[in-house]
């Protein structure tokens, strides 16, 4: 067996809880900023919560618009988190490891600042009680709740196990500069962990359960969510296609997402010693691959409503919804998606010149955008098509609900700083056991030394 | 000692009775006492089986006991999800009897609170009422599709469900797995997770694991540049926030009570109109919308027209929900004149206001893609297209009027302006572009304008409640109505100066003097009024001696001035 130089092993363990013991002036001073967005957009419901939903630019025939946007684009980054990682170390991708922290810590704080959309979106939020006392057994809105609710105890439990060994460390490691706080925290969470063979077995069953649940649970989420507009008779919604269509662009996000972040942290953070351009450039392939699924999925689904809806709408006049999209008032938008959400990052990931960590970086945040940017084009034009013979209903976002959705996308960033803060931003066990496995590989095989 | 303890305790007892009592005085609302109003309940309140609203009925009375008509009651529910709330019901007015009524559709299930508030006027105090009311909840709305595979369906949230089961069930079995089973394996060997070296760890930042300095020092950032913001949000802020003051046509939803800015809202929405009758005479009225013998709108009818021109000796209605122009045939019926585009740029669906100018119509199509010229006869005889300045908003024109020299005048209710366009439609100049901080010269909701023989230009500000009138170079130069208009709609001069104004709000049609006074209202009515010609009066116009008051429901109403 080849040993692992002690000094690899000890940069590992330092870097990982490099953000809990030296933060550093950029997290305070990004922390106030994220604060300060969150602060406003707190101010911004607070405002919402006293006046009701007349703040807001929802209407009797837009009654969806960028919280129901917001709900569908968030819960869709933190299913792309927890498939990646979940896939990844089914298949045991040897390269995760450094990543799958950050990818199932967003996967939570996503899921938790997407599930608060649709209590935004109600306006009066004691009326979420409806759903519990007049709950229909067929509706998809009851099943949603089943499902997010599911998944993100789910997401929980699949980023807690591999925690453990890693608080275990921390509790015996970090001594008092962690503080009295979150030594409490390490030695009642890691249970006692001592890295013995049974408990090592044990984890990597558990995880593994957990690792296969959790792949079904993420799709039965996206798909009830699309199922929340596929089974409506509104134009553009009413799709067979919904449910694959939805998982999709949620791992086309999600995936984006997770670069996102790892960029972001091993800039901040200077990980650049575990986090490769090799991992961005896997990624990549990965998000290079759902990309130009998506662009077929959404291809095939125009097309076919591009004959369903010839004079359905209107009592005459061809399909409108796809005319407002291709070249009415939504036109802007659905081509900037096109154009910036998948032409430009497909061509980034694709050509080997641009395939660099900054070029997948910046078609990560194009995709990000683009993707909030289709959710809006799902939620809103289907909203806004009259299906009475009457013109188009009209929506346009107001101060409160861009504040809203601006303390969100802050919240996530911020979300994963303060986890950081307390648990280490790279799986110290997942390294120590993806490097003996190398060297384990790597080890001359005793009957080969024989021949 | 003792006496000491004694005489605290029975200090701290009398200052608890106090304050008790104090607080129960002032939970009791506005004038509660007072003898001098009345408000009660009228009859049972009782969701009754199988209707899904409830009528909240009360009565108002004065100190004579008489009914207190046209006076505004609040209604309340108590709301006890986070805290005992007043949350608004609606508003109603009172009826020639006193009695005003709301329906109230419950989401809740059991008895409830009621309470109605009149805020009191000039001539009345402040009166409320708590009631009690079982509501038996919403009823049953959902039906479920009826499809092939019904076997399936009913079976289907059973498995669905059980699946959900097994997850939570598997759930719990590696939660409690892991932490029964990895303290039951830790052994005693190793006391401490392996280091294969130690860490070095650094120092803690200024001494101590926790930068209390930092984070308050990132407090006080917040603090600092935040807390102004966000006193000005809570203290109502510009009203421009959120689209607050331009919600002219959309619904209020979740309105939660206890809200200084709603309650302002409401405030500046209640009004009391003098009982003072403009003597106008009816001459006559057409309706509007006729049913056909299957109880569908007929052909010929108009669908909530919006507004009435006179051209050639001849009335024209504006029919806006079928976009379409009909004119009043010698049998005081309704006749099409012009059949308007169903959709597209061209069609005049939504449109509310038309005017006439050298021998034509001028009607705005809603979004203001086109102004379509119309002859008398009906043929459109061209379109201006007016070139719209750059907008925050879809543009929602609302108002027409064109000047002697053919210069367009639209006003953009969504933007908060009038726009003035050349007779080729060129944009010339933008009026009235202000919000709430312009003050009184600013427009929050322009909707009807006109212009009088000196060219001024008169404005309805639905949402500031006013009538304000611009020079014919765009200058603010008075405002009239505010205090008396509740909902305007559209203005009228005629050739003595006199203003009339339709109040959606008020069912009526206000006049004014060319000074601005107040001089009584035409055709006002209530829920059970006592002249209820008018129920939604839209557009209007003064032709010679008579008023032509162009109302959604009711038709055409023509009165004759004195």
């Amino acid at each position: 067996m080849v040993a692992i130089p002690h000094s690899e092993r000890v940069d590992v363990n330092a870097a990982a809880v490099k953000p809990i013991l030296q933060p550093g002036q950029l997290f305070w001073m990004l922390a106030a900023l994220f604060g300060l967005i969150i602060f406003a957009g707190g101010v911004a419901y607070m405002q919402q919560f006293r006046e009701g939903l007349e703040v807001t630019g929802l209407n009797q025939r837009v009654t969806w618009g960028f919280y129901i946007s917001d709900m569908v684009f968030f819960i869709g980054i933190s299913y792309g988190g927890a498939l990646t990682s979940a896939i990844l170390r089914l298949t045991g991708a040897p390269w995760r490891a450094p990543l799958t922290r950050m990818a199932e810590a967003m996967a939570v704080v996503s899921l938790v600042i997407g599930g608060l959309f649709p209590i935004i979106d109600l306006g009066r939020p004691e009326n979420m009680m409806n759903l519990f006392l007049y709950g229909q057994v067929g509706s998809p809105v009851l099943w949603d709740v089943v499902a997010i609710s599911t998944y993100m105890a789910t997401s929980m439990v699949f980023f807690y196990l591999p925690l453990i060994p890693d608080l275990a460390y921390c509790r015996d490691h970090l001594g008092p500069a962690a503080g009295r706080l979150r030594h409490i925290v390490y030695s009642r969470l890691s249970l006692n962990w001592r890295g013995t063979s049974r408990q090592k077995r044990l984890l990597e069953q558990n995880m593994t359960i957990i690792a296969i649940a959790i792949i079904p649970l993420a799709v039965s989420v996206h798909s009830v969510l699309s199922w929340l507009f596929g089974v409506t008779l509104r134009p553009g919604w009413n799709s067979t296609i919904f449910g694959p269509y939805f998982v999709l662009g949620a791992m086309y996000s999600g995936v984006a997402a997770v670069i996102l972040v790892l960029a972001g942290f091993r800039k901040a953070y200077h990980l650049e010693a575990f986090i490769g351009a090799q991992h961005f450039k896997n990624l990549a392939n990965i998000l290079l691959v759902l990309g130009v699924g998506y662009g077929y999925f959404m291809f095939a689904e125009l097309l076919t409503e591009g004959y369903k809806m010839d004079g359905f709408v209107h009592e005459e006049g061809p399909g409108a919804l796809l005319h407002e999209l291709m070249q009415g008032r939504y036109a802007a938008l659905f081509w900037s998606f096109v154009t910036f959400g998948l032409f430009i990052p497909v061509a980034l990931i694709s050509i080997p010149k641009t395939r660099t960590i900054p070029g997948i970086a910046i078609a990560s945040t194009l995709i990000v955008v683009g993707m909030w940017l289709k959710r809006v084009i799902i939620v809103v034009p289907s909203m806004a098509a009259p299906i009475m013979p009457v013109e188009w209903a009209t929506y346009w976002p107001s101060k409160v609900e861009v504040a809203i959705t601006l303390a969100a996308a802050a919240a996530i960033p911020l979300g994963l700083m303060l986890f950081f803060r307390i648990f280490p931003i790279i799986s110290i066990y997942e390294m120590e056991e993806a490097a003996e496995a190398e060297a384990h590989r790597l080890a001359p095989h005793p009957a080969e030394e024989a021949h | 000692m003792r006496a000491t303890t004694r005489v605290l305790l029975a200090a701290l007892l009398l200052g608890l009775g106090l304050a008790f009592g104090a607080g129960t005085a002032l939970a009791d609302g506005p004038g509660l006492g007072s003898a001098q109003t009345r408000i009660e309940t009228l009859g049972p309140i009782q969701q009754t089986p199988g209707q899904h609203s409830i009528t909240l009925s009360v009565r108002l009375t004065g100190a004579d006991s008489r009914p207190v008509p046209g006076a505004r009651v609040s209604f309340f529910v108590l709301t006890t999800v986070f805290g005992d709330r007043l949350m608004k019901l609606g508003d109603a007015l009172t009826d020639t009897t006193g009695a005003a009524s709301l329906v109230y559709t419950p989401g809740q299930v059991g008895v409830q609170t009621g309470v109605a508030r009149f805020a009191g006027d000039d001539h009345y105090p402040a009166a409320q009422t708590t009631f009690k009311f079982d509501a038996l909840g919403p009823v049953e709305r959902h039906h479920n599709a009826e499809f092939g595979l019904e076997t399936v369906r009913s079976g289907l949230p059973l498995a669905i469900g059980g699946l959900v089961l097994v997850f939570w069930g598997l759930l719990g079995f590696v939660a409690l797995r892991t932490v029964r089973g990895i303290p039951a394996f830790a052994g005693a060997s190793s006391p401490r997770v392996p280091a294969r070296m130690p860490l070095p760890v650094p120092a803690p930042e200024h001494g101590r694991a926790f930068p209390a300095r930092r984070m308050a020092a990132a407090l006080a950032l917040l603090l600092v540049v935040v807390a102004p913001v966000a006193w000005w949000q809570l203290n109502g802020g510009s009203g421009s926030s959120g689209g607050v003051s331009l919600s002219t046509g959309s619904t209020r939803w979740g309105t939660n009570d206890h809200a200084p800015g709603m309650e302002a809202a409401h405030e500046s929405k209640r009004v009391q109109l003098p009982d003072k009758t403009f003597p106008a005479t009816l001459v006559e009225t057409t309706p509007a919308m006729a049913l056909g013998p299957e109880g569908n709108l007929s052909a010929a009818s108009a669908n909530l027209p919006a507004d009435v021109a006179m051209l050639d000796g001849k009335t024209f209605v504006l029919d806006t929900n079928r976009g379409r122009i009909l004119g009043i045939t010698g049998d005081n019926e309704l006749s099409p004149v012009m059949e308007g585009e169903w959709t597209g740029e061209a069609s005049l669906r939504g449109a509310t206001a038309m005017t006439t100018h050298e021998g034509r119509l001028y009607v705005p199509t809603v979004g203001g893609e086109n102004v379509l010229v119309i002859a008398s006869y009906g043929r459109v005889e061209g379109a201006v297209q007016p070139v719209m300045p750059k907008s925050r908003k879809p543009v929602n024109i609302s108002g027409i009027a064109v000047t002697r020299r053919g210069d367009l005048l639209l006003s953009d209710t969504a933007n908060r302006r009038v726009l003035r366009f050349d007779r080729d439609g060129a944009f010339l100049d933008t009026i009235g572009d202000a919000d709430s901080t312009a003050g009184e010269a600013g427009l929050l909701g322009p909707a009807g304008i006109t212009l009088d023989d000196a060219g001024n230009l008169w404005v309805v500000d639905t949402v500031g409640q006013a009538v304000k009138q611009f020079s014919p170079e765009g200058d603010f130069l008075r405002s009239v109505g505010a205090g008396l208009l509740g909902e305007p709609r559209a203005v009228a001069v005629s050739r003595r100066g006199d203003i009339f104004v339709t109040d959606d709000s008020a069912m009526a049609v206000l006049a004014f003097a060319a000074d601005g006074s107040y001089l009584g209202a035409v055709g006002a009515g209530g829920p059970a009024g006592s002249d209820p010609q008018l129920q939604a009066p839209h557009g209007l116009r003064v032709d010679a001696d008579e008023l032509y008051v162009m109302d959604r429901f009711a038709g055409l109403v023509v009165y004759r001035l004195p």
